[in-house]
């Protein structure tokens, strides 16, 4: 469609299963370029099992995804190339400075090594760590090591960022920098899918959301096609996931309270009297997992 | 049109060993290992106590040897006798540092967290364990190096050929390389560094201990007459596949007192004026069926070849299978 902003990250029916754990059931979803893109859901939902599908170090059983245009399944050395991925929980070389362990990850990239040097230069400057970068990795601090971390992921200048709860066990002030830095790579013009469970973060960094529930994306979408005047992310994200349950409950049944009223909870958050009726309609239908509401 | 020119023989082989050597250089995980190795006290201490072993081996052989004899003649056979000594302490010791150091390799970056992050780069999984095993045997290379001058006193001393020094290299590489591919299959088969490390010790019992002391129950307890002692049967399979069997046999066939060239000049040292000369060196032989008639370690050293290609080949292929689940 003319117009249209290019896809980023395109994801059809995923399904992932560890033994008898299914991971994920057919998530579904598309990012534009250059959007932040917010991943919420509640523990065990499947975001960072999602976000390691999109790095490519964990192959679907079932469905595709592409991330800036390579499949993830069958093109993992491009994929890697395009991808910058930081995952929730990640080792350091201790005893490597700030500067020796971006260097290691450049030429893990194949970054010619007379530019090597000035990349780490640069990405030092962009995560604030110039005064650290002969500071070995074990003497940082943990702020100082997640935007260390940062840093690598984008050591070879990725199109598309991967980052899962990268502010996670951060105080307030580290985590209010963190996530400056992912505004600035927005503006940069860098696709970010950030997965987190703190919502309000969420809100004032991304400009669209996903919200995967028990392995579904129980919806998708630009904040404004998502949040109506007065409605806030948490409500929303409450109401879905609750009302996903329900019908899981009820094996495909309407998405009602136990006292057969409608979910007015879902109805109030989005604020439309148009949307209204969308809500009501899809969330009745049963088809939850690939539902995405937008504004006429 | 000229026809192109092919490059002389040595040059081309030059460029092969060029290439190999660059392709080791060249990989970023073998040199951060071997820069990570280095900069913990581990490998300090490791380096400062394998050298103390070996040297006090040394020492005392020399001085066994200068305290017992002034005979020109016997201290040229001590000189042998002093590098069957040497030898058989590196081997010892390679053979009890090789799993602590590959067994660490892949399983410590996963249990530390960082082997997500490596593999979401384009480093290739099979990538990663060749320059892991490389990273350890460089380590193995430097100790067995760091011993050189106490090798250059026998060589000195005379008795130690370059074709000596050469079988031992030879033995040695092989040996490392099949203990180190043996840790490597338990450390990217196991998730956590202490069973991998325990695993891969006990591998190394079995390898080593195993056919060593199967090989007793088969072994004719007269000592050998004849120069030649050929093995046969079960008996030759079981020093076919020992190490341990394989070293005895090498030591042997270069040295005038065999495993006793440690020994001897150990005693002499120790009480002075008891340094003998030996009868002369045997050459152990084992009969491979329709391959022919091998010596001992030759067989070993076949054997521990296909033992780590095999082992190699299979953590490859676990590896590979177990990084993108």
């Amino acid at each position: 469609m003319a117009g249209a902003p290019p896809v980023a990250v395109r994801a059809q029916a995923l399904e992932k299963s560890f033994g008898a754990a299914r991971a994920l059931r057919g998530a579904t979803f598309e990012v534009a370029r250059g959007e932040v893109f917010g991943l919420v859901g509640p523990n065990g939902a499947g975001k960072t099992t999602l976000l390691m599908v999109l790095a490519g170090l964990c192959r679907p059983d079932a469905g595709w995804a592409e991330v800036a245009g390579a499949n993830v399944a069958t093109e993992a050395a491009r994929l890697h190339r395009l991808v910058g991925y930081m995952p929730e929980h990640f080792g350091i070389y201790d005893s490597m400075t700030a500067s020796e362990y971006l260097s290691f990850y450049a030429s893990c990239y194949r970054i010619p090594r007379r530019k090597i040097e000035r990349a780490v230069g640069d990405l030092l400057a962009v995560v604030g760590l110039v005064p650290k970068r002969d500071t070995t990795v074990g003497g940082l601090s943990r702020g100082m090591r997640q935007r260390l971390c940062l840093a690598r992921s984008l050591v070879h200048d990725p199109e598309v960022l991967l980052l899962d709860e990268p502010a996670s066990g951060l105080d307030p002030r580290a985590r209010a920098e963190l996530l400056e830095l992912v505004v600035a790579l927005g503006e940069m013009g860098k696709t970010v899918v950030l997965a987190s469970q703190i919502l309000a973060e969420l809100a004032e960094v991304c400009t669209s959301f996903g919200i995967l529930h028990e392995g579904s994306m129980a919806s998708y979408g630009t904040a404004e096609e998502l949040l109506g005047p007065g409605a806030d992310l948490e409500g929303l994200f409450l109401c879905l996931t609750e009302a996903a349950s329900d019908q899981e409950a009820d094996e495909g049944g309407s998405a009602e309270d136990p006292s057969g009223e409608p979910r007015e909870c879902a109805l109030q958050h989005v604020g439309r009297a148009q949307e209204r009726g969308d809500l009501q309609e899809e969330l009745q239908d049963g088809n939850r997992g690939e539902q995405r509401w937008r504004r006429p | 049109m000229a026809a192109p020119v092919a490059a002389p023989e040595g040059i081309r082989r030059s460029g092969t060993v060029s290439r190999a050597f660059s392709a080791i250089t060249a990989n970023p995980v073998a040199l951060k290992e071997l820069r990570l190795r280095m900069r913990g006290w581990h490998s300090a201490v490791l380096l400062t106590g394998y050298l103390c072993v070996v040297g006090a081996v040394g020492y005392l052989g020399y001085a066994g040897i200068a305290a017992s004899s002034s005979d020109v003649v016997q201290v040229g056979g001590a000189g042998s006798s002093l590098f069957t000594g040497l030898a058989a302490a590196v081997m010892a010791t390679v053979a009890l540092v090789v799993p602590g150091l590959v067994a660490p390799s892949v399983s410590g970056e996963r249990e530390h967290g960082t082997l997500e992050l490596l593999l979401a780069t384009p480093v290739r999984p099979r990538g990663i364990v060749l320059a892991k095993l490389v990273a350890a045997l460089a380590m193995v290379a430097l100790l067995v190096l760091g011993c050189a001058p106490l090798f250059c006193i026998a060589y000195m001393l005379g008795g130690v050929g370059v074709r000596e020094v050469l079988e031992f290299a030879a033995f040695l590489a092989v040996g490392s390389s099949c203990l180190g591919a043996m840790g490597m299959l338990a450390s990217v088969s196991l998730r956590r560094v202490a069973p991998a490390t325990v695993v891969s010790y006990l591998a190394m019992l079995v390898l080593l201990a195993g056919p060593f002391v199967a090989t007793f129950a088969w072994q004719d307890a007269s000592s050998p007459e004849s120069p030649v002692v050929t093995a046969t049967g079960v008996q030759g399979a079981l020093e076919a596949v020992s190490p341990v069997m394989g070293a005895q046999a090498l030591m042997a066939s270069n040295s005038a007192c065999g495993v006793g060239g440690l020994v001897t000049p150990l005693v002499g040292s120790l009480a002075p004026g008891t340094f003998n000369t030996c009868d002369g060196p045997v050459q152990y032989t084992t009969d491979m069926g329709p391959l022919g008639t091998w010596q001992t370690w030759e067989a070993t050293l076949a054997f521990d070849g296909v033992l780590a290609i095999a082992s190699l080949g299979a953590s490859l292929l676990v590896f590979t299978k177990r990084a993108f689940p």
